[in-house]
């Protein structure tokens, strides 16, 4: 909030549109304003990327992804209801569920034990695969999960939204919200236990 | 051991919430790309709005623009209003027409202004 509220601060003068709502500039693009787009892509890709890739640990297919859900925007530019939904929850919503589909299709494509291993190399490099692989390994995981369970898990622990954000973004209710994420997270635990070597936790590391 | 587990679960989450990707120019240039293409294929959507608004707008043309549409308005409600409450020369003809008069009191009969009442008695 603080940070949006910087933004538009600082922006005030430069950009006609830094004071209007999601939904103002999504209908200012519907009715033909060439530079309502590129305000709400700056305004809005950056988000749209990173949870796409927090979700797949890919950023190949996140940028899949983020530009697919930006497509479904613009297309729905003209027929967005005001009022009904926050043009942030509904493309929380959209990404979410375009990245469970590509962890679906990822999961019958690959089985979970042909993960390639991290490379050797210098430190910095052999961190930098670490880290990349770890990312990939949680994307698995929750590849493995029911969509729904990986869907409340991701945007409760990658996004840190809260659970009435999440029950909007979801159409569910806080209690649903709460069961999701509890067994979606125990089974990840679970997944992931099985691979705890492979991703440098060592339970033999001192604490 | 699920404690551990847990523990692993929650740096692997931390270390995630962490990657913010940059947005390289490329990717906002297929992005916008698509978007001036979704807007062209408004324009035509916008074209053809006005025909459909053009049924309403006939409409009111053929019976004289919104002055006549306003008189018409006010024709239908006296219309309404001579049904309910027929001054008497009118009355006549409609109890002729229906049968019946209606009497619907407008002015409640409490205020003394019947004229076979006078106030001072």
């Amino acid at each position: 909030m603080a940070d949006g509220l910087a933004r538009k601060t600082m922006n005030a003068e430069t950009d006609p549109f830094a004071t209007l709502p999601d939904a103002a500039l999504l209908e200012a693009f519907a009715n033909g304003d060439s530079q309502a787009a590129r305000a709400l892509t700056a305004r809005l890709l950056p988000r749209v990327l990173g949870q796409a890739t927090r979700m797949l640990g890919s950023r190949s297919e996140a940028e899949d992804v983020a530009q697919d859900a930006m497509m479904r925007l613009w297309k729905i530019a003209p027929d967005w209801r005001h009022g009904e939904a926050e043009v942030t929850t509904w493309l929380y919503r959209v990404v979410a569920n375009l990245c469970t589909d590509r962890l679906r299709k990822r999961r019958r494509a690959m089985s979970f034990d042909q993960v390639p291993e991290p490379q050797d190399g210098t430190p910095s490099v052999a961190t930098r695969m670490q880290d990349d692989h770890r990312m990939q390994a949680l994307a698995d995981g929750l590849a493995a999960l029911p969509a729904r369970q990986a869907q409340a898990v991701a945007l409760r622990h990658l996004e840190g939204l809260s659970n009435p954000e999440i029950a909007r973004i979801m159409d569910i209710s806080v209690r649903s919200v709460e069961s999701l994420t509890a067994r979606g997270k125990r089974a990840l635990a679970g997944i992931l236990a099985g691979r705890k070597a492979e991703l440098g936790y060592d339970d033999d590391r001192p604490e | 051991m699920t404690g551990r587990n847990d523990d692993n679960l929650d740096d692997l989450f931390a270390q995630a919430r962490k990657q913010a990707p940059k947005v390289d120019d490329a990717l906002v240039g297929r992005v916008l790309a698509d978007a001036d293409a979704t807007q062209a294929g408004f324009a035509g959507r916008m074209d053809a709005a006005p025909r459909a608004r053009g049924i309403r707008s006939w409409v009111r043309d053929m019976i004289g623009g919104w002055p006549a549409a306003g008189g018409l308005a006010a024709a239908t409600v006296a219309g309404v209003w001579f049904g309910m409450a027929p001054p008497a020369p009118v009355a006549d003809v409609t109890a002729l027409l229906v049968g019946e008069t209606i009497t619907v009191a407008l002015v409640p009969g409490d205020l003394g202004l019947q004229t076979g009442d006078p106030i001072d008695g």
